[in-house]
């Protein structure tokens, strides 16, 4: 098979002799599935570059390397399907295809990777890449499957029909990748890819009476058939293959439903039990630090502002770690086999009632755990309105943090009876409603922000279900790394700021003491929050918690908690005077629920805590929007901060009407 | 014209055309669901919504909206 030969390449010595200092750009183009994330890997290992194109939240993957001298940058482009943009990422690789994309340099070739088990398909964008004017290679995959599926494709004669070369690479096994990268050596001296004759034949005759690009799309397809019946050949005994029969299983009705909810609570139950060791693990280094730092800097501003503020902040946030780089790797491993897809597939009925998409499905459950690794799944979404859409519901989800605040004020202030059943208790019906909260309010918001803002043309759920394959663990890891990567940039740079801001509010201005008051240290403490801006604001947005049925405090630990709603739980201790409460721990919790118990208005002996500001508090923090983590996570991956304030905005509204039909209607039926 | 939504699972048919003129018309063109080719329905999710198809080697799948955009025979 030497394809290159049958191709006029220039001489050789018109190259001029610096062009071998300058370095090579190729970009890789291909179709979502058909192994151009393992070839990318093969050729160029670890990507020096991930980020965004300037403008679109549309993911740039670069990577280097050189071969025979010659340094090479590979630019991974969006899996897409077609040359004509339908969608922002087809838009971007449309864009780096004909140098019309801000700071990327225009491809020197374009390698397009073609699925060998599906080539009819595939060669669309070949046939469409042939005309953008740079050089074309094709890189055929998944040969080896292509064969024990009984599929032989010749790739000599395929090359002489697309008038480009055609290599076959088994990336996993590095099979052609060295013949690849010699060619891609060359290919920058090679003239620009030419229509082939059919094709443009082809072209030429399509149907006038219809619109000039579904015209061309059926012209292609027939041109595409010629090469099909010339260069493919199927084994005539039409074996059921494996992978049929797995997929069979799998969209099965009964069997398919089955699985999927097997996985999807194996899922569920390693996000929080899995990731759990690993998470303790990191907590305790977050103290070890923070007690290193407590022993060796001295009194005063900085150790607080280091201890409190930074430790503190970025620790809370690094903590999550564990639950994104497991949520990735089952990620990555169903995408790399097939099942991500069908998963969608499954679910995507029920989704589209509210306005969302089958893909939305694996986000949302994820965002159960904590809404970070959530909305980063939400990646996975190609359509733009539904990923954001998912985006911004996924943190009604109730996540692990909002557990502690339930827990603690259902066992201290939701009596224990039961509910019909004996085993039944009212408090674990409490639990599972404020479960349900999120959910039903999550699904409301969905339909009616699909039906308003979102509302727009119906967009199509055309999705390819691929082949089930082995995942490529170089592919899964590298997709961990990045998820994991991204996620400790942001705590590092934009959670740390946050958390500096938010001590500094709880921190200033230095409280005035009366001289007797210092003596304990709690009570110092709980004035010093008082006197703080953060205590001020509690005070201050008093009139506006008073129809909840909270008391200034209580509106002071909601503004508080701003940073993490977990934090409600030590800020509670603080401003109810009782020095800093660790929600795990039995006692400490208990002596909090005693005090909590024993609060009163101020200047009176009204207990501040019933059932019905309980639950008011509880349906608040089901709703609210106080993670600065997740809000600093949607601006980073929607590319804007406009969304984390509508977020904020839409969440903290609806979390205060919750609350407050709760406490009202809760008042009016005498709980 | 009978169209893709109302084929039975199991059943194979050929395509006649793809009616409407919108994107998603385009990109169900572009799949490969072009004028002669043949599809099979393979199967549903359990909801009975979306289908899964099976042409030009390879499986596919759409919801019922737009597989009634696809006109087919017999």
């Amino acid at each position: 098979m030497s394809s290159a030969q049958a191709l006029d390449i220039p001489d050789p010595s018109a190259a001029t002799p610096d062009q071998a200092s300058r370095h090579l750009t190729v970009a890789l183009l291909g179709n979502p599935n058909t192994g151009k994330s393992t070839l990318f890997s093969a050729l160029a290992g670890i990507p020096t570059r991930i980020g965004n194109y300037p403008g679109v939240t549309v993911e740039e993957k670069i990577g280097r390397f050189t071969h025979r001298g010659q340094s090479i940058e590979l630019i991974d482009l969006p899996g897409t399907y077609s040359l004509v943009a339908k969608s922002p990422d087809e838009q971007v690789v449309v864009d780096v295809l004909e140098g019309q994309m801000k700071g990327v340099t225009r491809p020197d070739c374009v390698v397009v990777v073609a699925d060998a088990t599906n080539l009819a398909r595939n060669l669309y964008l070949v046939s469409q890449a042939l005309a953008v004017g740079l050089p074309v290679i094709v890189a055929l995959t998944l040969g080896d499957v292509a064969e024990a599926k009984g599929i032989a494709v010749d790739t000599a004669a395929l090359s002489r029909e697309l008038g480009c070369p055609v290599i076959s690479v088994v990336a996993p096994r590095r099979l052609g990748i060295g013949r690849l990268a010699d060619m891609l050596v060359e290919a920058s001296d090679w003239q620009p890819a030419a229509l082939p004759e059919r094709l443009a034949t082809c072209l030429a005759a399509a149907d006038p009476a219809r619109p000039a690009a579904a015209a061309e799309a059926i012209a292609r397809y027939v041109w595409i058939d010629e090469v099909v019946g010339q260069v493919v050949t199927r084994q005539t005994d039409h074996r059921r293959s494996v992978s049929d029969r797995i997929d069979s299983l799998l969209t099965h009705r009964l069997w398919g439903t089955l699985v999927f909810v097997a996985t999807m609570l194996a899922i569920f139950s390693s996000i929080f039990w899995l990731a759990a060791p690993l998470m303790d693990l990191i907590s305790a280094g977050v103290d070890t630090v923070a007690g290193w730092a407590d022993s060796l800097l001295p009194e005063g501003t900085l150790k607080s502002l280091l201890i409190d503020g930074v430790i503190a902040g970025v620790g809370g946030v690094v903590v999550f770690l564990p639950q994104i780089a497991i949520l990735f790797l089952f990620v990555a491993v169903l995408e790399g086999c097939g099942y991500l897809s069908r998963a969608a597939f499954l679910m995507d009925r029920l989704l589209v009632g509210v306005g969302l998409s089958g893909k939305s499905f694996i986000p949302l459950l994820s965002s159960f755990a904590c809404a970070i690794p959530g909305i980063m799944a939400a990646r996975t979404i190609e359509n733009r309105r539904d990923r954001l859409l998912t985006i911004l519901v996924a943190p009604l989800m109730s996540c692990s943090a909002r557990l502690p605040v339930y827990l603690l004020l259902c066992g201290a202030f939701v009596p224990n009876v039961a509910v019909g059943v004996s085993w039944l208790r009212l408090p674990a019906v409490v639990l599972a409603a404020m479960y349900a909260v999120g959910v039903v309010v999550a699904a409301a918001v969905a339909f009616v922000l699909s039906r308003t803002v979102f509302r727009g043309p119906p967009q199509p759920f055309v999705m390819e279900l691929p082949g089930w394959r082995w995942p490529q663990p170089a592919v899964v890891l590298e997709r961990v790394r990045e998820a994991a990567v991204s996620f400790l940039k942001n705590a590092g740079t934009l959670i740390m700021a946050v958390s500096i801001v938010v001590w500094a509010l709880g921190s200033y201005p230095k409280p005035e003491l009366p001289a007797a008051d210092v003596a304990d240290a709690a009570v110092l403490k709980g004035e010093a929050l008082r006197q703080s801006f953060l205590g001020r604001a509690g005070h201050f947005i008093e009139p506006v918690v008073k129809p909840l049925g909270w008391d200034w405090r209580l509106g002071c630990a909601a503004v508080a908690s701003f940073p993490a709603r977990e934090v409600v739980l030590g800020t509670l201790g603080v401003i109810y005077n009782l020095g800093d409460v660790d929600p795990g721990e039995e006692e400490g919790a208990s002596l909090l629920i005693r005090q909590l118990r024993a609060a009163t208005w101020d200047g009176s002996d009204r207990k501040v805590f019933t059932l019905p500001v309980a639950l008011s508090i509880m349906v608040f923090f089901a709703l609210c929007a106080q993670c600065a983590s997740t809000l600093v996570v949607i601006g980073k991956e929607t590319g804007s901060w406009v969304w984390p304030v509508v977020t904020f905005g839409y969440m903290t509204g609806l979390a205060w009407l919750g609350a407050f039909v709760t406490y009202q209607a809760g008042t009016a039926l005498g709980w | 014209m009978r169209s893709l939504e109302k084929m039975v699972v199991g059943s194979t048919a050929q395509v006649v055309d793809v009616l409407g003129e919108d994107t998603t018309s385009l990109r169900l063109l572009e799949m490969g669901l072009t004028p002669g080719v043949d599809v099979t329905v393979v199967g549903t999710a359990p909801l009975g919504d979306p289908l899964e198809l099976e042409l030009r080697g390879y499986r596919l799948s759409i919801r019922r909206n737009e597989a009634a955009r696809v006109a087919i025979h017999p």
